[in-house]
């Protein structure tokens, strides 16, 4: 998108808003008493967007919506995306990249060679090396290598494309997900989810185009701003839903308040905001008029969307689901019914891979024992969920976390510890995708023998995520927003499709 | 009384032009040594000195049949004198010819039937001078000049014809084999040997051309080959073949597999022309943009003679290319056809009915409809709105809405349909049978319907179906089975609890 496609955007935004809120002198309240009445096309917008058939004139409705479905450079694999972010780094020695060669170093002093040049974050002087802590099969007709730590991922192994030789620039949490997430280690660009909203709109104009999910102890390290619309209008950032208790908070009227006064209430404030626009100027504030409008659609349709309770009972039993909890098995839930509904990009955060060794809750032979069953039934379930439903075919299901660990073991206080843990490592880890696009029962990329260095097959994360927007029918190196005297774009400078992986 | 013509210096100048010939033979047989400067100064006039025993010959043979044909009435000695300069001529061309050849660079069996032709030229040639003076000695002893003789009127037709073969191989080895048939119609083309260029647009599957081979090499023979050949290996770099390419010349390696930038061929071809190292050089014709574009993209992805064009990553640079070559993209489908693109202003309308609109690609014709509303799906508003770009509707998602049967008689008018989804809807088999002659419908869900095994044969009779959903709909375990059976690669997906696939 050019720099004029983005001002006539902006510009028709604020025209049309004000156009609209202004004939109908009761505004939002009017157009919630069209909706009530069936009235659906006084909400509905005229433009489509990119296409370039937006235009102010004609029907009644405010054209240029930003979240309006608009057009993507080519055909679309994947309509969707539910992108499964397990923070901290997951260990891939211990999931998908078998080593046998690594058991036999088991315990034996790392070679010179190895270290020589490099940095950890945690590991300092000569380590052990640290076999897999695992026991791997061949699994599904692909033949791919899964632990016995994925027992339900490894029945829907033939729908998975895996990437063993993905790498990072970065091997710190926070700048690795930010990475990973909006293509810059430092803060202030807008996240994946907002780049494909921007640029592909939602099909569901009553929920948020870019929903985010959180499980797990704690955030994500890098915080919202994983998640957050940089530099994009806010309208396209991503909005957390909570798996318990309300979904969204604040989005029931308070007591004594019905909707219509809430309708009257959000008029007020948009008039507000309107003369201070027209005062300064600021598009945030249209943005802000938008985020209001949507957040009263949501009243109708956030609270029957992230209803679990209405599942039948066997599927809360094939995903592990317990209503009234915050789980990564809700949210992975949550995250089939959101697609349902047309929800372009969902984003699950699951907390607490981050497997060094120095608590039991980091230890490989414990806490990530407990990760692995927190989110293994429930990830395969959502792949065969999806894939019933005839949704996988355009919806693309992505794991994995902002970096991998090393083949040797990471010993912080040097003493004796029954926790076993591995450092951060960026130069090789693995992570899958399915459906929407992707092979299926393939694997591209290699490590060496010990799953220190990829050898074949590199994957950037820059490259996945060209892969992840072309799948979505988008150019990366086209889909730009234009910020401080240049274009941006997710991919930055770089980032190449891996073409190898499509279907 | 005719003057009488000077015999005796006629006679030395033909003894010293059959002295000359045969010099020439010992030059061209005998091995030689080192050729010297001046032999290599006078070998660069080769292609200059060519051109004028083409002159003298042909102008003697159109004097001599002007004549024969009873045209005009030139005199039969400047016949003779032409042919005998042409002579000289041949003889010092075909001398130029060898010391360029021994100049290096040359070599192969398009500079040997060159060099034979050449020899042949200069042979007959003076041949056809001895034969000339015997006839004018005869003429001028009885006044009028004696017939012409079977072996005289051979040797000059046996002598246009060397002149025609040395030309035409020659100028293949400067323009390269391609340069004269180039612009002729096919089956002349095919007659004269030149190479039958592939006319891709004809080809059926794009994607599997080899990048090097289909668009690559061609290139290299139309611009390159001439000088960097079988026939002539300038520099010692040979630009003909994969294992030319791979060795380089004297200046060494020519690619860098992954690395354009840094590969010589490429540096030389980017040189502006009128760099001394520009190649091709003196102003001769380079690559196209477009040549040069392929040939940077091979190198960059790797360089690989095997690799096909579907699995070439293409930049927007290389897409735009092969648009143009009529193989940037591979349409299938409905994407092969020539739709015409929707009515902006269709859209609009369609938009403010309540039916969420996604255009699938900025170039591309089609779009994506789906209901925003489930309690308000195909209104007769909407289907009255959907008419104007039914032509365009290639996917529609009715998932979840209140369309029945009838509402579902629109999907009639939808010629191009490739994507339906009618899960969790109260469609029966009734609806179904609209879906009769769908002939692009690749995509069909039924999850969540009443639609039972009777509705399968109008799924089997879909040409283009790949895969329908079937799970918790009224198809029985051996209805879905049948339905695989009979249409073998077709995904049948009737749950996970059912035992997926």
């Amino acid at each position: 998108m050019t720099r004029p496609e983005h001002e006539r955007r902006l510009a028709l935004q604020a025209m049309t808003r004000r156009h609209f809120l202004g004939t109908f002198s009761t505004g939002v309240g009017a157009a919630a008493l069209a909706t009530f009445l069936g009235a659906e096309r006084v909400f509905a917008g005229t433009g489509t967007g990119a296409t370039g058939t937006g235009t102010a004139g004609g029907s009644l409705g405010a054209a240029a919506d930003p979240l309006l479905p608009r057009a993507p450079h080519f055909a679309p694999r994947a309509k969707r995306v539910i992108f499964l972010h397990m923070a901290g780094a997951p260990s891939q020695l211990e999931l998908f990249d078998y080593k046998p060669e690594l058991q036999r170093l088991n315990g034996q002093l790392c070679p010179e060679s190895l270290l020589e040049g490099k940095r950890f974050a945690f590991i300092k002087g000569v380590p052990k090396m640290l076999g897999p802590q695992a026991t791997f099969r061949r699994r599904g007709q692909s033949g791919a290598w899964i632990s016995d730590h994925l027992p339900h991922l490894a029945e829907v192994a033939d729908e998975i494309t895996f990437l063993k030789a993905m790498h990072s620039d970065q091997f710190n949490h926070a700048p690795a997900q930010l990475l990973m997430h909006t293509g810059s280690p430092r803060l202030g660009r807008p996240s994946m989810g907002s780049w494909a909203v921007y640029g592909l709109g939602t099909e569901n104009r009553n929920l948020p185009g870019f929903v985010v999910l959180l499980s797990g102890a704690n955030q994500p390290d890098a915080g919202a701003s994983v998640y957050g619309s940089g530099f994009l209008p806010t309208i396209y950032q991503g909005v957390q839903c909570r798996s318990e208790g309300d979904p969204v908070l604040f989005l029931s009227d308070p007591e004594g308040v019905d909707r219509e006064e809430r309708a009257r209430t959000i008029e007020a404030i948009a008039r507000i905001n309107r003369e201070h626009h027209a005062e300064v100027g600021d598009p945030e504030i249209l943005t802000r008029i938008a985020q209001y409008e949507l957040a009263f659609r949501m009243q109708m349709e956030v609270p029957d969307a992230m209803n679990l309770a209405e599942e039948p009972e066997w599927v809360h039993a094939m995903y592990g689901t317990e209503p009234g909890k915050t789980s990564f098995a809700n949210n992975s839930l949550l995250a089939r019914r959101l697609v349902e509904r047309g929800v372009r990009f969902v984003n699950l955060f699951h907390w607490g891979w981050d497997s060094h060794g120095a608590g039991a809750s980091e230890a490989l032979n414990v806490g990530f024992l407990d990760r692995c069953r927190e989110t293994d039934r429930a990830a395969a379930a959502l792949i065969a969920d999806l894939k019933q439903r005839g949704l996988l075919d355009e919806t693309l299901v992505v794991w994995g976390g902002e970096f991998g660990r090393t083949p040797m073991l990471e010993n912080r206080s040097g003493q004796d510890n029954p926790f076993v843990g591995r450092d951060h490592h960026n130069e090789c880890y693995t992570m899958w995708m399915a459906g929407g696009g992707v092979k299926r029962g393939f694997t591209w990329g290699e490590t060496d023998e010990i799953g220190y260095q990829a050898v074949s097959g590199r994957v950037h994360v820059h490259d996945l995520q060209a892969t992840i927007l072309h799948l979505l029918g988008f150019d990366h190196e086209r889909l730009v927003f234009p910020f401080q005297g240049r274009n941006f774009r997710l991919t930055d400078v770089s980032g190449r499709v891996v073409r190898e992986i499509l279907a | 009384m005719p003057r009488s013509l000077p015999y005796a210096r006629m006679f030395t100048t033909r003894v010293l032009l059959a002295i000359a010939l045969v010099a020439l033979y010992a030059q061209a047989l005998l091995p030689g040594g080192d050729a010297s400067g001046l032999a290599l100064l006078f070998g660069r006039f080769h292609p200059l000195l060519v051109h004028l025993p083409i002159g003298l010959l042909v102008g003697a043979l159109g004097l001599f049949w002007w004549n024969r044909l009873g045209f005009g009435l030139a005199a039969a000695p400047a016949v003779a004198t032409l042919v005998h300069l042409g002579a000289w001529a041949a003889v010092a061309a075909a001398w130029a010819g060898l010391d360029l050849e021994a100049g290096g660079g040359y070599g192969g069996d398009g500079v040997l039937y060159h060099k034979i032709a050449g020899m042949a030229v200069a042979t007959l040639a003076v041949a056809v001078v001895f034969l000339d003076y015997g006839r004018l000695r005869q003429g001028i002893e009885g006044v009028h000049t004696a017939p012409v003789t079977r072996s005289h009127k051979l040797a000059s037709l046996l002598l246009f014809a060397a002149l025609v073969v040395a030309g035409h191989l020659g100028g293949n080895l400067t323009h390269g084999p391609d340069f004269l048939a180039e612009h002729m119609p096919g089956p002349l083309r095919t007659l004269l040997g030149g190479s039958g260029r592939v006319a891709f647009a004809s080809i059926e599957d794009p994607g599997s051309l080899p990048v090097y081979a289909a668009l690559v090499q061609p290139a290299l023979d139309a611009r390159c080959v001439s000088c960097h050949g079988a026939s002539q290996a300038k520099g010692k770099l040979r630009l003909d073949t994969p294992e030319g390419l791979i060795a380089g010349g004297t200046n060494g390696e020519v690619i860098v597999a992954g690395q354009p930038d840094a590969s010589e061929l490429v540096r030389r071809i980017r040189l502006p022309a009128s760099h001394e190292e520009a190649m091709p050089p003196d102003g001769r014709a380079g690559l196209s943009v477009a040549e040069a574009t392929l040939l940077e993209w091979w190198i960059e992805t790797g360089a690989s003679f095997d690799l096909t064009l579907q699995d070439a990553e293409q930049t927007p640079q290389v897409s735009f290319v092969l648009q143009g070559l009529g193989i940037g993209a591979f349409p299938t489908g409905i994407y092969a056809l020539d739709t015409a693109p929707p009515d902006s202003t269709a859209l609009v309308r369609l938009e403010a009915t309540g039916i969420s609109v996604l255009r699938l690609g900025e170039s591309e014709a089609y779009v994506s409809l789906r209901c925003s509303r489930s309690d308000v799906c195909l209104t007769p508003e909407q289907v009255a709105a959907i008419d104007p770009v039914a032509a365009q509707v290639a996917w529609l998602d009715l998932s979840g809405t209140d369309v029945d049967d009838a509402g579902l008689a629109v999907v009639e008018r939808l010629p191009h349909l490739e994507r339906l989804h009618l899960q969790r809807t109260r469609i029966t088999d009734e609806g179904i049978r609209r879906l009769v002659g769908r002939e692009y419908l690749t995509y069909v869900n039924l999850y969540g319907t009443a639609v039972t095994d009777s509705a399968l044969s109008v799924l089997e009779g879909l040409p283009a179906l790949e895969s329908v959903y079937l799970w918790q709909s009224g198809v029985s375990v051996e209805g879905a089975a049948r339905l695989r059976e009979r249409r073998p690669g077709l995904l049948v997906d009737t749950g996970a609890a059912a035992g997926g696939q």
